[in-house]
């Protein structure tokens, strides 16, 4: 594909100051099994062209799914088309500086490759996986899914830049809900997110784990409400990284900062001043934007803009130092950032996006944080989410939750919720766990930007431990 | 022949030449979305970002006895290109179906008859919208984004059904900023843009921007009196259709109107909901081609009249199907509307919250009908009937069985139409239309 893109783009280069095509194909499978029976099989496989044309500093973006070089031709008449148009009113006029020449590659490792898969075979694990998930009667639905995606990147650019990527990400979600009494309670896996092939689903560990959810869906049904009250809170990695996405990563985004997302997902309570003197959580709080992750969902060598994608740190000791935005926000801002300049496929534009996102571990044992509990719960897997337009008031809600009384868990919690606002949540941030407490986990549904794009990140993370949250249980 | 038959015509000529490699006992439909959008993204009333896309993507739904197999591949109007692709897909699906475990419930393919609806607009070029749209703001802050364009959505099946809508209009999506950065929301959609109605969305925004420079009040935690405004109920109403009234959803235990049925609970003789396509934004046809009724009755007067069903759950639970779509979401919602005259509005609050639009909307318990959000944009602290300030944003947390139930005080009797701006994936279609609402003690916990 590379050639073919180099080919076209030596024809339409002259659209503009600076031209480049982005080719992305995306291959996948959906398998669902419900209630011991096949419920969905959904494959897809679909690619297309990004053509960019850059004019008097303004880039212009035409998407075809049509490749033969009249389309291509057109699309780009469109972009520059468009560029000239905004270039009479565009929020800042940019340079081949935000486009840098980068050659490269990069490949997901991968040992057993989904292609490669015997379906047939993937779809009856999933059915044996609802079988186990139903651990008795009381269990009135079982829901057991993998999905994957295949995707093949390529960018050329007028300036020099030839990226290929091929990418391949995995999920695996299974749920069961009991009911007995008139309670109903659910409970998940949490939605394993990864980047790696189907090694990700080991047939005997995947069993073992849907027989938990099960129990633990049932035990839930027995469970007392999660009290209210201001307490500790320790948050497992299955809960905390949606908080670390909620809290910390969309906040961080320079788009927010400069106000594109105003319209739509919102602003930021940060200011450009903040960076290098704000106190975001506690002198225990570091936060890494970081690419190179194995197995996390996110992982790449070049942004979608050709930047070169490296580990760096966005709080560090709690203090906030950088910000999560691509090169044209670093240059509109003048605020240092990382390279997320990402597009969800071939039909969107790139803009400042989460991608792999994570607290680093620190020195305390899972032991130690529930042995300096007094009073607190243990919560586990997200089912509730909401934030407001700053990122600040937030409220979080899970499926599971233990209460830690005097140094020890004594019982299981049903509707543990907290609700808090982000700077004094994470400045009251008092144990992180080390390296045996932290897990990758992920999303492949982060929603952001007009037009609309759901992308894929990833957030990894030790078990954490929060002094004096407002914590409060369901009706 | 107009450019829109030509792509009908095309379309149907593609299937019937698809249909021609289907091998005895096999049945597929097929899916078509096409469009051809023009994005153009503003802040600070310039602009961020321009995007043109011409996309398309065709659905195959294979079925082979019990065995069904879903796929999507893109679909370029260019023939030879569309059929090798969709022929490879195909052969994968008859591949595999053998191999799959039979889907008891897999609906069956009918012909579901024929239909086609072209809607045409009268709209801007491209390079024009942008001046059209920031001229009236240039002197504002504004943020937001205009959408233009086509969207086709379209079915056929293996046993003739043809079924044919698209739909042409534009739409500007839009805030706009006071200089201590607070904001009010605007939306003017179109089929037929005119400079005069859009200068008029413009100045009708600008009157409520003025108040948000008053002084802010922190209103603390608790109970209060509120008039949620059409842009507000939508928010509420958008929540709701997320596994809210799906009759699958209900069976598994994951439905907030569960308690309705178990309980024989009632909401307030004043809200009624029916899924309701005489609005004209979408097409009947589901993603099997199946037309639902034009109006059904969801809740009406408070009593949970109907559940959305699809062919598929009307199999597996034996109940009637009303052809939802495969989610069993709303595609069409009309709430709808009371008494309560604009001009009482604020009479009404008294004293309390007048609140222009919600966000980030979630069930905080699901199975209790409890939902969590915040307030946003233009939202107002009321005194004997006057706004007296803006408000810092509240986080609320309050049951829709209380909400809609007996906190529900009045409605009003003009409703507002919220055309569905979403774009993930692709552009959607349709929206839904709702009254404004007057509740009392609704709960605010942050």
């Amino acid at each position: 594909m590379k050639q073919e893109l180099l080919k076209a783009l030596s024809t339409i280069k002259g659209e503009g100051d600076w031209v480049a095509l982005r080719h992305v194909r995306e291959k996948g499978h959906y398998f669902m099994a419900r209630d011991a029976r096949l419920d969905n099989t959904t494959m897809w496989n679909d690619a297309g062209v990004m053509v960019e044309v850059m004019i008097n500093g303004q880039i212009g973006y035409a998407a075809t799914p049509d490749l033969s070089t009249t389309s291509l031709h057109a699309a780009a008449k469109r972009a520059r088309e468009q560029a000239f148009a905004a270039s009479k009113r565009g929020v800042f006029t940019f340079d081949q500086s935000v486009r840098p020449p980068n050659k490269g590659s990069y490949r997901t490792p991968v040992e057993k490759p989904f292609a490669d898969a015997d379906l047939a075979k993937l779809t009856e694990v999933l059915i044996k996986g609802t079988e186990k998930l139903k651990s008795n009667s009381s269990i009135i639905s079982t829901n057991a899914m993998a999905m994957n995606y295949d995707i093949d990147m390529v960018y050329v650019s007028s300036n020099g830049a030839e990226i290929e990527q091929s990418l391949s990400q995995i999920c695996l979600e299974s749920l069961a809900t009991a009911s007995k009494d008139g309670e109903t309670q659910t409970r998940s896996n949490g939605f394993i997110s990864k980047q790696m092939g189907l090694e990700l689903l080991n047939e005997n560990e995947f069993y073992t784990d849907c027989t938990r959810v099960g129990e633990e869906a049932y035990e839930l049904l027995s469970a007392e409400n999660c009290p209210s009250g201001t307490m500790d809170l320790l948050m497992a990695p299955n809960q905390l990284y949606l908080q670390i996405h909620e809290s910390i990563g969309h906040p961080l985004e320079l788009d927010r900062i400069l106000g594109d997302e105003r319209n739509y997902a919102g602003w930021s309570f940060i200011n450009p001043e903040d960076f290098g003197t704000l106190q975001y959580g506690s002198k225990l709080l570091n936060v890494t934007f970081d690419p190179t992750l194995k197995s996390e969902m996110a992982c790449y060598n070049f942004d979608d803009g050709g930047a070169k994608a490296e580990k760096e740190f966005l709080i560090k000791d709690g203090l906030l130092v950088r910000g999560l935005g691509a090169l044209e926000s670093q240059k509109r801002s003048d605020i240092p950032g990382v390279s997320n300049f990402r597009a969800s496929h071939w039909n969107r534009p790139p803009t400042d996006r989460m991608a792999n996102l994570n607290i680093e571990a620190g020195t305390s044992s899972l032991e130690e944080m529930i042995s300096g509990v007094e009073k607190g719960v243990f919560m586990n897997t997200n089912r509730s989410w909401s934030i407001d337009d700053y990122r600040n008031k937030f409220q979080f809600g899970c499926e599971y939750a233990q209460m830690i009384e005097n140094g020890k868990i004594t019982k299981t919690l049903k509707n543990p919720n907290y609700r808090g606002v982000t700077t004094p949540f994470w400045n009251n941030l008092k144990m992180v766990g080390d390296k045996s407490t932290f897990e990758i986990w992920g999303s492949p549904y982060c929603g952001k930007a007009e037009p609309n794009q759901v992308i894929r990140v990833g957030h990894a993370c030790p078990t954490c431990l929060f002094e004096n949250i407002e914590i409060f249980g369901g009706q | 022949m107009t450019t829109m038959k030509k792509h009908e015509e095309n379309f149907y000529k593609f299937s019937d030449d698809l249909y021609s490699s289907l091998s005895e006992g096999e049945d597929l439909t097929l899916s078509l979305h096409l469009e051809d959008t023009f994005f153009a993204r503003f802040n600070q009333a310039k602009v961020r970002q321009t995007t043109s896309v011409v996309e398309g993507e065709l659905g195959l739904s294979f079925v082979r006895g019990k065995k069904k197999i879903e796929y999507n591949v893109g679909y370029t109007g260019d023939r030879e290109v569309d059929l090798a692709a969709a022929t490879v897909a195909l052969k994968e699906c008859q591949a595999l179906a053998p191999n799959l475990m039979d889907d008891p419930f897999c609906p069956d393919t009918i012909n579901n008859g024929t239909s086609s609806e072209n809607h045409t607009a009268t709209l801007p070029s491209h390079e024009s919208s942008m001046e059209k749209v920031l001229t009236p703001a240039s002197s504002y802050d504004l943020a937001g984004i205009y959408t233009s364009g086509w969207v086709v959505r379209a079915n056929t099946n293996s046993k003739g059904q043809k079924h044919w809508f698209s739909t042409e209009s534009c739409s500007m999506d839009y805030s706009l900023y006071t200089a201590k950065q607070r904001a009010v929301k605007g939306m003017y959609a179109t089929t037929n843009w005119s400079d005069e109605e859009y200068q008029q969305n413009i100045s009708g925004q600008l009157a409520q921007l003025e108040l948000m420079d008053r002084e802010k009040k922190i209103v603390p935690r608790g109970k209060y009196r509120v008039y949620l405004s059409p842009g507000a109920v939508s928010e509420i109403v958008g929540i709701i259709n997320w596994q809210g009234l799906s009759y699958s959803c209900f069976k598994q235990g994951r439905s907030a109107f569960k308690k309705m049925s178990d309980e024989n609970l009632k909401l307030s003789e004043k809200f009624s909901l029916s899924e309701d396509f005489s609005l004209g934004m979408t097409a009947r046809f589901n993603n099997l081609g199946e037309q639902a009724p034009e109006r059904l009755a969801l809740i009406d007067q408070g009593v949970l009249e109907n559940y959305l069903v699809s062919s598929k759950a009307s199999k597996e639970y034996g109940v009637e199907s009303n052809f939802a779509n495969q989610q069993e979401s709303m595609r069409s919602p009309n709430m709808s509307t009371g008494d309560l005259k604009r001009e009482d509005i604020l009479k009404e609050i008294g004293t309390g919250l007048y609140l222009s639009n919600l966000h980030y909307l979630n069930w905080s318990d699901i199975r209790h009908g409890r939902i969590t959000g915040m307030t946003r944009f233009a939202c107002f602290w009321v005194e004997d009937g006057e706004i007296i300030s803006p408000i810092q944003d509240m986080r609320f947390d309050e049951n829709m069985y209380h909400f809609f139930g007996d906190g529900l005080k009045r409605v009003t009797d003009f409703s507002e139409i919220a055309p569905n701006t979403s774009t993930y994936g692709h552009r959607s279609i349709g929206g839904m239309k709702t009254p404004g609402v007057i509740v009392d003690d609704f709960s605010f916990t942050l």
